[in-house]
């Protein structure tokens, strides 16, 4: 086909769309009347067009509206809790008021400790201890950006099967380009995935890079946010674990033997209203300033049931905490 | 009843039914595009949802350069290629050739009166989903949401001849992928 023909073809299509000018409709008028083919070309692309316009219309069901102004009702929360510029300052001051925290559960942890788990029940709801690594949130964000084959891959796969180990892969890749963010839920809750993305919005992140396997102990995600750069400089790693006793055990064990500074804002099996409470009494004990109390009544803890306990650790890694903490 | 800006103006001072109105606006309109360019009711769906949510937050940023659904369409349009991207393809050309049948003969020299007597929505339907993404946007964007080239050109950041050009290539695979169901119909 002549590069003249294709001209020619384009033509008649866009006079067909009524975008050409007089000199143009004029042009295509001349090759409609002079060759058989241009015409029989003319035909076919106006039914082309008519076949298409012929699909029905489709329509979104009644409550739409209201499904979406539910969803923008949360994301106003969101933003007016956690504006997304100011999400580095929030996340400083989260840290350096669980820090302060830190103190008071290091002396805590110091008594539990050399009594193995939960001794009695006044250390339940203090800190969480041993138990056998969960594989999930204790890999390292540099072991993500290496795009490294990580062990459990293949357990998880085994469960998923060829096409969730695929999504897998890809959700790690995905991850691998932007190592920034990495929240792990673990936990065969029906509404991980609801507390996962609430959690994430009030943190201002938006979820990017989410993949979502269902293996048969639960659930994980990845994600990457856009609190990326912020969270970066200091080589925060949050972990929001939803689990239960066991699991946040090995949760806390495997962050702890890290090199990292662990600082564990709130583990708690009280109700949803007693758990924000005592954070809030965490942080107002604490010698933060009021807008960094005020960031911290910000995070939320999620009810999450009677047996299930609500947690959210903070790992720091940057060499100066790790001096600190020495 | 207030005009697109006004209401615009209404949902940056906090009026949340302002906003209501302009989803309620266009939301069978990009459910119906999104529909076709997506493939299923279920992907538009989420993705017409999520374009609402992110227009809803990022509405401050909207410089009325284009009109609001121009806008809109681009947060969609970019939702429906990054959901795209994350997951794994379900269908693919192969599988929904398969799903025709045999392997399609040359037709190219079918009149067009064949076409014509065939009126099966349903054809029409799996000849575009076959298209590229490429073309069946563009051909949804000019046939069933009856742009100019201005707007398409607008929409996807292209060229006008670009558009022309590719709308044209569109029309022609479409065609070419109608005889082919047709006659693997028959």
């Amino acid at each position: 086909m002549s590069e003249n023909q294709l001209s020619n073809e384009e033509l008649i299509s866009a006079y067909i769309d009524g975008e050409l000018d007089t000199e143009g409709c004029a042009q295509v008028k001349a090759l409609l009347e002079e060759n058989s083919a241009y015409r029989r070309l003319f035909d076919e692309l106006r039914e082309v067009g008519d076949q298409v316009r012929l699909i029905p219309n489709q329509q979104l069901e009644q409550g739409f509206r209201d499904q979406v102004l539910r969803e923008t009702g949360k994301s106003t929360a969101a933003v007016v809790m956690v504006p997304h510029q100011a999400a580095f300052r929030r996340i400083g001051y989260v840290l350096a008021g669980a820090l302060a925290v830190s103190t008071i559960i290091a002396l805590i942890w110091g008594f539990t400790r050399s009594s193995s788990v939960f001794n009695s029940p006044a250390e339940r709801g203090a800190i969480a201890l041993d138990g056998e690594s969960d594989g999930f949130s204790a890999e390292s964000i540099s072991d993500f950006a290496d795009g490294g084959e990580l062990p459990w891959i293949a357990q998880v796969a085994a469960a998923l099967g060829t096409s969730s180990q695929d999504r897998l892969r890809e959700g790690l890749r995905e991850f691998s380009n932007s190592p920034r963010l990495l929240v792990t839920v673990q936990l065969s809750h029906q509404s991980s995935l609801d507390i996962l993305e609430q959690t994430l919005s009030q943190f201002g992140v938006a979820p990017s890079a989410i993949i979502n396997v269902e293996p048969q102990t639960g659930t994980c995600y990845f994600v990457s946010g856009n609190l990326a750069d912020e969270i970066m400089p200091n080589h925060a790693r949050l972990v929001f674990a939803n689990a239960t006793q066991a699991e946040i055990e090995s949760t806390f064990h495997q962050l702890r033997s890290e090199s990292g500074r662990l600082v564990t804002l709130q583990i708690s099996e009280t109700p949803y209203d007693r758990t924000v409470e005592r954070r809030q009494s965490l942080a107002t004990k604490s010698d933060t300033h009021a807008d960094q109390r005020r960031k911290v009544k910000g995070l939320k803890i999620h009810p999450v049931g009677p047996r299930q306990m609500a947690v959210l650790f903070i790992v720091t890694t940057s060499s100066e905490n790790q001096d600190s903490d020495k | 009843m207030r005009d697109e800006t006004q209401l615009i103006q209404a949902v940056l001072t906090g009026d949340t039914d302002a906003f209501g109105d302009l989803v309620t606006k266009y939301q069978n309109r990009l459910f119906n595009t999104m529909f076709h360019v997506a493939g299923s009711r279920e992907e538009a769906e989420d993705i017409v949802q999520e374009a609402f949510v992110q227009a809803f937050v990022k509405l401050d940023s909207f410089q009325g350069a284009s009109g609001f659904y121009t806008w809109l369409y681009r947060i969609a349009f970019n939702l429906s290629i990054s959901r795209r991207r994350r997951r794994r393809p379900e269908s693919s050309v192969d599988a929904i050739r398969d799903a025709f049948g045999a392997e399609p003969k040359d037709n190219r020299d079918q009149p067009p009166q064949r076409m014509m007597r065939k009126e099966d929505v349903k054809l029409v339907q799996q000849a575009l989903a076959v298209l590229s993404e490429q073309h069946r946007t563009v051909l949804v964007l000019r046939e069933i949401e009856g742009n100019c080239y201005e707007t398409i050109a607008d929409i996807l950041d292209l060229p006008i001849g670009t558009v022309r050009s590719r709308l044209y290539r569109a029309r022609l695979q479409l065609r070419d992928e109608l005889k082919k169901s047709i006659l693997e119909s028959e």
